[in-house]
């Protein structure tokens, strides 16, 4: 086990109201694991990345049972220690804008050759040759060592900013949105990369992402986020084959595909849900067409249908029913 | 009648809100009463004062002329050493200082922001043309600008404020002006071409409110500046020899030749120019911050 | 009749010239953003352009809606050219051509409520009498589902993205346009609610008659909600065929690259790998031939001299490609993996 996050949760303090925008979040982490977190904008993804990586601002706060990566609690080190043993060396982050991630008025290579050196005790000449092997890895040419951050494309940027993030060997990479911006042929090439990286590296990544379509073809694992939580993870074969919660058989039915032209698109009705508190109840109940009284009175805990296969639904006994009623388009509009 | 109270309620809740944006931080709220009390005193000055201000007075107890008199309860500021009382005088003068400060701090925002909305909106040779007057302006030195343009047309509080606010307006045009620039390129700009806006109609219907803090901000700043340079005017002999000013009221001081003597004949014009000032660069900052908000997170 | 038709719309901008230039008497460089175009767009249809970012769909929009001036060609509105417009014809081609902006919290007048922004248009060109413009405001907001009563006072930052981008439709509705421009009106919301918005489009396009040229780079929104499809590369359109022809028979190598990169939501399916040279380069002064040449893995020397323009007509499936061969090799573009 790589990372085991227990009940974590995030809150915010702001203008005198409290947001919760994590709440009641677990999920576990393998090695070698490519592990896509799917959710819209509002679900709690950012928060959770920062949760992690401990970057939450001071109007925040963490809670959790357990964060534990590698058997250390990394809610519970000192904040000095964690800078220095955790961050960039086990994980590390490529954040969502890689545009505005590089300092403009210097060249990329040396940028990241300095941040080597600050970090770990290198030679400049070893520190120079890592940056060139990781160039190479990450399908940067030689010659863009010595070039400024204007010079580079939006793809070759992120190909920067997954260089440095794998400068140190990190055993972790959390990637926030990494191909968003990036046409769809550059798009196709990074994420080629990111594949080729894992298998290199055998380092285990998380991805976020509202696009399910990049998950599938990346993730071995989705994990699907909502109300601050994850209300369905499992394999990415079985999320597709066997959606089990409601909310993930809405995405799949919102989202368009080339291969099926005539597809019907279906929304899923209301909005996301603003967490002002903890409630004992579903955070999705006032969208899903299959709520019960029982789940607007307690809160759904994760349960097991399959042996990696969580949901946390009260109804998740009848999914295969649900499934099939929530391909038509009635289901979601009445 | 209920159309009319309507528009009343709708008055006063857009005062309310200024009032909140003004008082949205400590230092606004101070400058909001600071300003608010001379204000008031202005506009009942002739009801506070006790005395005319160029009449002699003399004094009660002896009966002889009340000459550099330091205060007493007759005299509450002390008297000029020609007599005339102080407090009074201020008192007035607040009144002539207020006004300046007003109407040339309007015109000079008027000025500024029409010049700073025309000149970004079209840009190019218009936008060369008036953004190159407004460095002919900068060039000029400030003192030496006024006081040419008041002995050239007379020393009447007409051509004071018309001199004052023909060169506080060119920081807020600039200003301005590059407001409009960032906001021209926003898309709702395009939207409302698309939707067949004229051009005045975008400048004045939708980019203008949306500079609107910024205005407020340099409305308060312009009147700060010209109530500074009015004094500084004023104190050199250049302001209306029939009004009184506080900048005004330090020239008669420096003529007298008592400035080491009588403190209280220079003390009180001088804390109320910093003063009024001081609270009116305070409730631009609460714009400022209102403007641009990032600048309360680092705080 | 055609209600917009594009006729061979070039568009270039100038780069400013520096110092260096001037110095060695360089002519001023440009970019050709977009190059010998040619479009028609029928009554009652809804045209997709695709393309990567750079290739020029947005200004050949901005071309099209009048908003942007063409360095050369024409932009003819029901027969009438733009250029050659009296005021009163100008005046109702800038009511009859209307836009849907990508971004719903930008376009939006942060400080205009809801029912001014929607008003606004119709004020601005005195279309109707103010009690009429209030009727059509309301009816227009109730028809993109959004109720009158709720919405009318409220301000922009008080709505969500959706929310927003139905306001955005109700403003360009409201002028009762024929034809509306759409520059990839989803980019911004929620993968839950696109759906809603592309189908309010598609419906409200099919009631009101209106055409609409929608804007994305992203080809399974496209091969959902339009009848045709033109996909462009650097200032050229490539392509251009009925949407099931060009994204299940693509001609052009280009084409079929990009329908090959588009990640698919189910794990079962490896779509290939598609086949193309380097990365997209910038179009300043580029070659006069076809731009795909350079990353193009069959290019001869003849596609380095030429460009076939297409001729936009409906129901033509066109291929700007030069290679007479193309289908057959087309099936090599994508590598079976």
């Amino acid at each position: 086990m790589l990372l085991d996050v227990k009940n974590l949760g995030v809150r915010y303090r702001m203008d005198g109201q409290d947001i919760h925008a994590v709440n009641r979040l677990s999920f576990q982490l393998e090695e070698d694991e490519i592990f896509g977190v799917v959710g819209e904008s509002g679900c709690g993804k950012s928060s959770l990345i920062k949760a992690l990586l401990r970057l939450v601002a001071r109007n925040g706060s963490v809670t959790a049972d357990s964060v534990n990566f590698q058997g250390q609690e990394l809610l519970e080190m000192p904040m000095d220690q964690f800078r220095k043993d955790i961050l960039w060396q086990k994980i590390a982050l490529v954040p969502q804008s890689a545009m505005n991630s590089l300092n403009p008025v210097y060249k990329v290579g040396p940028q990241i050759v300095e941040a080597i050196i600050t970090h770990k005790k290198m030679s400049e000449r070893r520190a120079r040759e890592r940056v060139h092997d990781l160039f190479e890895s990450v399908g940067l040419q030689k010659e863009l060592f010595d070039s400024y951050p204007h010079q580079f494309s939006g793809g070759m940027r992120q190909r920067a900013m997954i260089a440095m993030a794998l400068a140190l060997d990190p055993k972790l990479i959390i990637m926030d949105e990494p191909t968003t911006g990036l046409d769809v042929l550059v798009q196709d090439k990074i994420l080629k990369t990111l594949r080729r990286i894992k298998e290199d590296t055998k380092c285990s990544m998380m991805i976020i992402s509202h696009d399910i379509a990049i998950m599938s073809e990346i993730a071995t694992k989705i994990g699907v986020m909502y109300g601050g939580g994850f209300v369905e993870i499992a394999p990415t074969h079985d999320l597709f084959k066997d959606p089990s919660h409601p909310y993930t058989m809405g995405l799949t039915n919102a989202f368009p595909s080339i291969r099926e032209l005539g597809k019907e698109l279906i929304s899923i009705p209301g909005s996301p849900p603003v967490m002002m508190r903890e409630e004992n109840k579903c955070w999705f109940e006032p969208r899903c067409p299959f709520a019960t009284d029982q789940c607007r009175q307690s809160f759904p805990e994760a349960t097991k249908t399959g042996d990696h296969h969580i949901v946390s639904c009260l109804r998740s006994a009848d999914r295969q029913k649900l499934a099939k009623k929530a391909k038509e388009k009635a289901t979601w509009t009445s | 009648m209920p159309e009319k109270s309507n528009r009343l309620i709708g008055i006063l809740k857009v005062l309310h809100r200024q009032y909140k944006i003004m008082t949205s931080n400590t230092y606004g709220l101070i400058g909001f009463w600071v300003v608010a009390f001379f204000f008031t005193v202005a506009l009942f000055a002739p009801v506070i004062a006790p005395y005319p201000i160029w009449e002699m007075q003399f004094d009660a107890e002896t009966g002889q002329l009340a000459m550099l008199q330091s205060p007493s309860l007759q005299f509450p500021l002390g008297t000029t050493h020609l007599g005339y009382d102080l407090f009074s005088q201020i008192v007035m003068a607040t009144r002539t200082t207020v006004m300046i400060g007003l109407i040339s701090g309007f015109i000079s925002i008027m000025i500024g922001a029409n010049i700073g909305l025309i000149a970004g909106y079209y840009g190019g040779i218009i936008d060369e043309f008036l953004m190159r007057c407004t460095d002919v302006l900068y060039g000029m030195p400030f003192l030496p600008f006024v006081i040419i343009l008041i002995s050239l047309f007379g020393r009447k509080i007409e051509f004071v404020i018309l001199a004052i606010a023909l060169i506080v307006w060119r920081t807020s045009a600039r200003v301005i002006r590059a407001q409009t620039i960032s906001i021209k390129q926003r898309q709702f700009v395009t939207a409302a071409r698309a939707r067949g806006c004229s051009n005045l109609r975008i400048i004045y219907r939708h980019i203008l409110p949306n500079v609107l803090p910024l205005l407020l901000l340099y409305t308060s700043f312009n009147i700060a500046w010209s109530i500074v340079t009015e004094a500084s005017a004023s104190f050199l002999g250049f302001g209306d020899g029939d009004t009184i000013s506080w900048g005004g009221m330090l020239y008669e001081l420096w003529l007298s030749g008592k400035t080491r003597v009588a403190w209280w004949w220079f003390l009180p014009p001088a804390v109320c120019i910093v003063a009024l000032v001081t609270s009116l660069v305070f409730i631009s900052r609460a714009y400022e911050e209102y403007a641009n908000p990032r600048l309360r997170e680092t705080r | 009749m055609d209600i917009l038709s594009l006729n061979n719309i070039s568009q270039e901008f100038f780069l400013p010239r520096k110092l260096t230039d001037i110095v060695t008497n360089r002519p001023a460089r440009s970019i050709r953003a977009v190059q010998s175009m040619n479009l028609a767009i029928h009554e009652n249809e809804i045209l997709g352009i695709a393309g990567e970012s750079g290739c020029g769909k947005s200004t050949t929009c901005m071309i099209a809606a009048g908003l942007l001036a063409p360095t050369d060609g024409d932009v003819l509105h029901r027969g009438q050219a733009l250029t050659a417009m009296d005021e009163q014809t100008k005046k109702t081609f800038r009511r009859s051509v209307q836009i849907i902006f990508q971004d719903p919290y930008e376009s939006l007048n942060p400080r205009f409520e809801i029912g001014d922004t929607v008003a606004e248009g119709p004020r601005a060109m005195n279309l109707w009498p103010e009690e009429v413009i209030q009727e059509k405001v309301r009816s227009i907001l109730a028809a993109v589902g959004l109720d009158p009563d709720r919405f009318i006072k409220r301000y922009p930052h008080e709505l969500s993205g959706g929310e927003r981008q139905r306001v955005g439709i109700a403003a360009a509705l409201v002028m009762e346009p024929d034809i509306v421009f759409a520059d990839e009106p989803l980019s911004m919301l929620d993968v839950s609610i696109r759906a809603d918005i592309l189908t309010l489009i598609k419906t409200l396009a099919a009631e009101r008659k209106f055409s609409c040229v929608y804007v994305s780079h992203d080809l399974s929104i496209l091969g959902n909600v339009a009848d045709r499809i033109m996909i462009m590369y650097l200032g050229q359109a490539v392509e251009i065929g009925s949407a099931h022809d060009v994204l299940t028979n693509p001609k052009h190598p280009y084409t079929k690259a990009l329908i090959s990169a588009v990640p698919i939501p189910d794990p079962t399916i490896d779509r290939g790998v598609p086949k193309i040279i380097g990365d997209l380069s910038m179009p300043v002064n580029a070659h006069k031939g076809c731009q795909f040449a350079p990353r193009c893995p069959y290019a001869q020397d003849t596609c380095w001299q030429e460009f076939k323009s297409l001729s936009g007509v409906t129901g033509l499936h066109e291929s700007a490609c030069l290679r007479e061969d193309a289908p057959d090799v087309l099936n090599e573009v994508v590598d079976a993996n």
